[in-house]
């Protein structure tokens, strides 16, 4: 079974992420597992390979023998006989990545909203408002002298 | 009568025909151009000449008569587009013009040859300090804050109409329509659009008139011999509005098409090329374009095509009015009202207007009351009966821009008016403070006698039914508001009697008046808008706190409606609703504007004043004591016969006391003063003391001030709710997802992790 090396400064939450060859030259780096006294587990697996420094400037591993997986490398073991003993934990999205990305679900928040409608709880707000005022641009009420004083009286007009 | 600036316009006899009219026809009988210098018409010529510089008002002498308050040109709203890349485009009404009455002049412009060929100007002109090209200069009419464009590159072609013989021409509407997806449009003279083409076309963006002239050698309207021909036909016709547009308020400054306002005589302003504007489009690439749109009468044009599922403006949007949504006598009788309002001859379609005689029932006649036209009109023979038949030209009629006619604001309709139906034996006076001290003062000189039985039958019971004149003073108040004039000062009539004191008759019983309006901003364009705390404070009235969901990013209005006998007053306060096809009252809270007078001052009356309720004693009091006396007499002598001493002398004291109590009540007549009413309760007028203009206060949440935007939605992002495929997002950062439905080979194991993933947030 045969593995190759990668790294890749992407964040561990990024779905598809940018895979680099970790060799001279952008070249691929590959190494046989050598398991055969152990298990190994699919979603955690240890891969026992020769030893090689060049590894540890990996971050992932990519197993066409296990289903096309990719692997976080958690840890690097040394062991006897110039082995390395290599500690991995399924990188589920850059392994599902182009199935992720076309299943349906509810998106909750996103970076490039279309519109902020939306109440986010989120939103570091504090306790302090604004005020703000402005005066109507018009009344029709004024406190100056004038005719604005109104009789009202019971008058005949047939006087 | 408007008397034409000659200096702006050119004198009479340089007035240029708009028609190659036959020679034999008289010159008064002619439409004819302004001269603005050189035999040019145009408005670059007025422009480039200084005839009507650049960022003032044009001058009105061309308004041969105003549109009333009910005209659409009278209420123009101006609608104002907020929009950026990254949000849907949101309308709202920028402001209403509420004329009472409207100014304009017409005109032609554009496919109708003036007397010399229009040419771009040439050289620069001086606009507000900024010397800008003279070819840029436009027929743009004054409005505050937005006289001049430095954008604006078009030309346009006006020429006002200086003459306009009223019995030798007739108006025909045109209607602009488009099919129901926009896809096409056309322009149909009124008839035919209603009988054949209003299925098909059912949305109309705008309504124009054309000018037919007559060029008949045998027609004589008087005597109906002869035949019109009135073939010369002025297309487009322009009902251009003098009076100052509100809507530039120092808001709008590039962007705005003011240039061919107002054309349309209904509809949508914006002309030529640009009628069919994209809204979307147009508030992309200006984002602050504005739309002028006249509605009135049954025609409304603020409708929105189209809007998409979320009520947003999609791209492909324009204003209309639903012709499908109107009868067509609806429309025909909105149409021929608004084409009515310029007090011209009219006819449905142009058949009629250029072949039938002023008096056939297909031609109509528009009716003018003080010069201002309201809608309506006259046709056929009663033609004949209204005042346009007597006058040679249209500035015959009795208006006078410069000295217009009081028109009043509209009032509530009084059929139901509780009020108007039980006042009628009421009248109200309008007075200041010198006709006020004038009337206290001749309160007291209506009675003048001291004569009892003149006082009480001809001076209070039979001019005021009571024996106190102030029984006739309903109330005096005085109102918070400016001058309420309605009229000339006449004597007040108390009762039946005429006073001296002299007032302003006043007429309403009450009435509906604005504050104008304010646009409720919108402080972040996202949810927080809607957190906002809106305060408004209603002079008299106190405040109301407005729910932001109803008026944020809205045009909100306050109208205060006052009764003018108790005084109280109600805010309202109105919104458009989402559609924006209607404004509805959202909160409203009462008060009183006015204050009570008290009717004081007695201990300053006149003696003959006090003299009327000690009369009554007075009266009642000889009345009486001749009956008692006469009793007491009879008594005294039935006592004597009987020899009933001490009835004799019981009886003789009661004559003695009756003469004794005249004696008082006529010494009171000359020293009671009368009991005066208080007219009114002294009402308090703190309200008075406080601000007078309704005030808008806003409570706007504020956010962390490290809080950076970009950085924020890097990390966690903005709120939605969007069942959507995720590729929908591909490429767009950081996202949180739940409900995934992971339909693809994977252990159950990974697809948790998967869904928990998303639901903690992952960059896709």
């Amino acid at each position: 079974m045969t593995i190759t090396f990668y790294k890749t400064s992407d964040d561990p939450r990024k779905l598809n992420k940018a895979m680099q060859n970790i060799g001279a030259n952008d070249a691929a780096v590959t190494a046989t597992v050598n398991n055969t006294a152990d298990t190994i587990n699919l979603l955690s697996p240890d891969f026992i390979v020769a030893s090689n420094n060049l590894y540890f400037t990996a971050t992932h591993i990519f197993c066409a023998d296990m289903g096309n997986r990719y692997y976080f490398i958690s840890n690097i073991e040394l062991l006897t006989g110039g082995k390395m003993s290599i500690s991995c934990n399924i990188d589920v999205l850059k392994t599902y990545a182009s199935n992720i990305i076309n299943c349906s679900g509810v998106v909750l928040r996103t970076q490039q909203p279309r519109s902020k409608l939306m109440y986010d709880n989120k939103l570091p707000l504090i306790s302090k408002m604004d005020v703000h005022s402005w005066l109507f641009p018009d009344t029709p009420f004024s406190a100056a002298d004038g005719w604005n004083y109104l009789l009202t009286v019971v008058g005949s007009s047939s006087v | 009568m408007a008397e034409i600036n000659t200096l702006v316009y050119g004198i009479k006899s340089s007035w240029i025909d708009t028609f190659e009219y036959n020679e034999s026809i008289p010159a008064e009988n002619r439409i004819k151009y302004a001269n603005f210098g050189d035999n040019q018409t145009s408005i670059e010529k007025a422009y480039t000449a200084n005839k009507l510089p650049l960022g003032t008002p044009w001058d009105k002498s061309l308004s041969y008569a105003a549109l009333g308050d009910k005209m659409p040109l009278s209420n123009i709203q101006y609608w104002y587009g907020d929009k950026d890349s990254s949000n849907p485009l949101i309308l709202s009404v920028l402001n209403q013009d509420e004329r009472l009455i409207t100014n304009y002049a017409l005109g032609a412009s554009g496919g109708f040859p003036a007397y010399e060929p229009d040419v771009q100007g040439t050289g620069n002109i001086v606009v507000e300090g900024e010397e800008v090209a003279a070819a840029k200069a436009r027929y743009n009419r004054y409005t505050n804050g937005a006289e001049y464009s430095s954008s604006y590159t078009a030309w346009v072609n006006f020429s006002p109409f200086t003459q306009i013989p009223i019995k030798r021409c007739v108006l025909v509407p045109y209607v602009e329509a488009y099919r129901n997806d926009f896809s096409y449009g056309r322009q149909f003279e009124l008839t035919d659009y209603l009988l054949n083409q209003k299925a098909e076309y059912n949305k109309i963006t705008r309504i124009f008139v054309s000018i037919c002239a007559d060029d008949s050698t045998t027609y004589d309207p008087e005597t109906g011999t002869g035949s019109p021909s009135r073939l010369f036909n002025a297309s487009l016709c322009a009902g251009v509005v003098l009076d100052p547009l509100s809507y530039g308020n120092g808001f709008i400054q590039d962007g705005v098409e003011l240039d061919d306002i107002f054309k349309p005589i209904i509809g949508n302003a914006v002309a030529g090329a640009l009628y069919n504007k994209n809204l979307v489009t147009n508030w992309t690439t200006s984002t602050t374009w504005c739309v002028p749109i006249a509605s009135g009468f049954d025609l409304d044009f603020t409708k929105i095509y189209a809007l998409n599922q979320d009520g947003e403006i999609t791209s492909n949007s324009r204003f209309y009015c639903a012709a499908d949504e109107l009868s067509t006598t609806q429309i025909r009788e909105s149409v021929r009202k608004i084409v009515a309002g310029f007090g011209l001859f009219f006819a449905d379609n142009l058949n009629d207007a250029q072949t039938k005689k002023l008096d056939d029932p297909a031609i109509m006649l528009g009716k003018l009351e003080n010069g201002i036209g309201n809608g309506d009109y006259s046709s056929g023979i009663d033609n004949r009966n209204e005042l346009q038949w007597t006058m040679q030209d249209a500035h015959d009629i009795d208006y006078d821009p410069s000295d217009p006619p009081i028109v009043l604001p509209p009032s509530v309709p009084t059929t139901f008016n509780a009020v108007n139906l039980a006042d009628g034996g009421l009248k109200r006076y309008v007075l200041d403070d010198t006709a006020m001290q004038a009337f206290s003062d001749d309160l007291w000189n209506i009675i003048d006698t001291s004569d009892p039985d003149e006082l009480i039958q001809n001076q209070t019971l039979t001019n005021f039914l009571t024996n106190n004149p102030l029984d006739a003073v309903v109330s005096v108040k005085r109102f918070a508001l400016a001058d309420m004039s309605q009229g000339s000062t006449t004597n007040i009539h108390l009762g039946k009697v005429v006073m001296s004191a002299a007032a302003k008759p006043f007429t309403s019983d009450s009435t509906i008046l604005s504050c104008g309006s304010f646009d409720v901003p919108r402080f972040f364009n996202d949810f927080r808008d809607f957190l906002l705390q809106i305060i408004i404070t209603l002079p008299f009235c106190g405040t109301l706190q407005l729910d932001p969901q109803a008026v944020v990013g809205k045009r909100i209005e306050i109208k205060y409606s006052i009764d003018y006998t108790t005084g109280t007053c109600t805010a309202w306060v109105l919104a458009p609703t989402s559609d924006n096809n209607s404004h509805v009252v959202i909160d409203s809270a009462s008060g009183n504007c006015s204050v009570d007078i008290p009717l004081s001052g007695v201990q300053t009356a006149t003696l003959t004043g006090q003299l009327y309720n000690a009369n009554e004693n007075l009266k009642s009091a000889k009345y009486n004591g001749i009956i008692s006396g006469v009793n007491a007499a009879g008594s005294f002598v039935s006592s004597v016969k009987n020899n009933d001493f001490f009835g004799a002398l019981n009886a003789a004291a009661g004559v003695v006391d009756n003469i004794h109590d005249i004696s008082v009540l006529d010494w009171n007549v000359q020293h009671t003063e009368i009991p005066f009413k208080m007219i009114g309760a002294s009402s308090g007028c703190n309200a008075m003391q406080l601000e007078l203009t309704p005030r808008i206060t806003i409570y706007s949440p504020v956010i962390d001030p490290s809080y950076n935007e970009s950085s924020y939605l890097h990390s966690v992002g903005a709120a939605v709710c969007d069942a959507t495929i995720l590729s929908a997002y591909e490429n767009t950062g950081y996202l949180e997802a739940t409900n995934l439905e992971l339909n693809f080979a994977a252990t159950a194991a990974e697809k948790d992790m998967i869904r928990s993933l998303c639901a903690g947030g992952i960059y896709i």
